[in-house]
């Protein structure tokens, strides 16, 4: 079998392609066997990327991993998509494991990740039976800016 | 055939060089980007801020005067905003943004946050200390 330069390049090409695809419609953590899908919605075509989401989801394994546990046991579908949270919120419509997030990669990490824990928070009321409380929410979200973001000065 | 593979790898080559000339005059010109010590942070300014490129200036000045948090901040960062932190949820805690902090690092991430509108002196001092912020994360985790 001839490789020429051509074949190589052409595959190398090839493969960056479809790792960028992949990783558009999918966060993993190799590490820790982390897979959520991420489901192109409206806040999709703002911008071709879901990085803001990627690394709210970073912010959380690093800065509480019992949180990103939680997530990524849970948690198997983010949609970037703008809903009931309004713009940089997040929604839980009812269905177990499935998440809306209204986000651009422009803003404030910190309270993504907020969001994506709040949301979490709403995910385990549904599966524990237990009744909507926005209130017990807020106060976990509160929880993770506090854990998460360092502030200058204190 | 050994031709062709040769004017290919050529063209290649050239390709290759004329990208990396066009991205780090890019890089250069918008973000903050240096070859020794190698350092490339994005920089993202608040639109319509009186001073402006003051992280760019913050950076170059770290740099003079700071080297070793210029080179904290470039191993920790790949991007440093301008944009307001805050660490409460103002559903629970009113006047969310009544403490104004200077600037914000997020654990876990490459990013630093800068509160708008800040002299490129203060934001010297506040990337300093923040580069310490990261650096401590990080090492608390080995």
């Amino acid at each position: 079998m001839n490789i020429t330069g051509k074949k190589i390049v052409k595959l190398i090409v090839a493969v960056s392609v479809g790792v960028w695809i992949f990783s558009y419609f999918v966060y993993y953590d190799f590490e820790t066997s982390c897979f959520i899908k991420l489901k192109p919605g409206l806040m999709s075509f703002v911008e071709f990327n879901h990085s803001n989401i990627k690394e709210g989801l970073q912010a959380l394994k690093y800065g509480t991993p019992d949180v990103y546990a939680g997530v990524c046991s849970n948690i198997d579908t983010i949609e970037s998509d703008y809903g009931c949270g309004g713009w940089q919120g997040g929604c839980h419509y009812g269905e177990e494991g499935r998440i809306t997030l209204s986000t651009t990669h422009s803003e404030f990490v910190g309270w993504t990740a907020a969001i994506i824990g709040h949301e979490y928070c709403h995910d385990l009321q549904l599966r524990e039976g237990r009744s909507f409380s926005e209130e017990e929410c807020y106060s976990f979200d509160s929880q993770i800016l506090q854990t998460i973001v360092g502030v200058y000065p204190n | 055939m050994r031709n062709f593979n040769m004017d290919f790898l050529k063209f290649i080559s050239i390709i290759t060089i004329a990208v990396a000339v066009l991205y780090i005059g890019y890089r250069a010109s918008y973000d903050h980007f240096a070859i020794f010590p190698y350092c490339s942070i994005s920089i993202r300014e608040h639109f319509g801020d009186a001073d402006k490129n003051s992280i760019g200036k913050a950076l170059s000045l770290l740099r003079k005067s700071n080297t070793e948090s210029y080179r904290l901040a470039c191993k920790y960062f790949d991007k440093i905003e301008e944009k307001r932190c805050f660490n409460a949820d103002g559903h629970i805690y009113e006047n969310v943004f009544s403490k104004i902090h200077k600037g914000c690092y997020v654990k876990g991430t490459k990013r630093a946050y800068l509160l708008p509108g800040e002299t490129a002196e203060q934001n010297a001092k506040t990337l300093s200390a923040l580069s310490q912020f990261a650096r401590d994360f990080w090492h608390s985790r080995q």
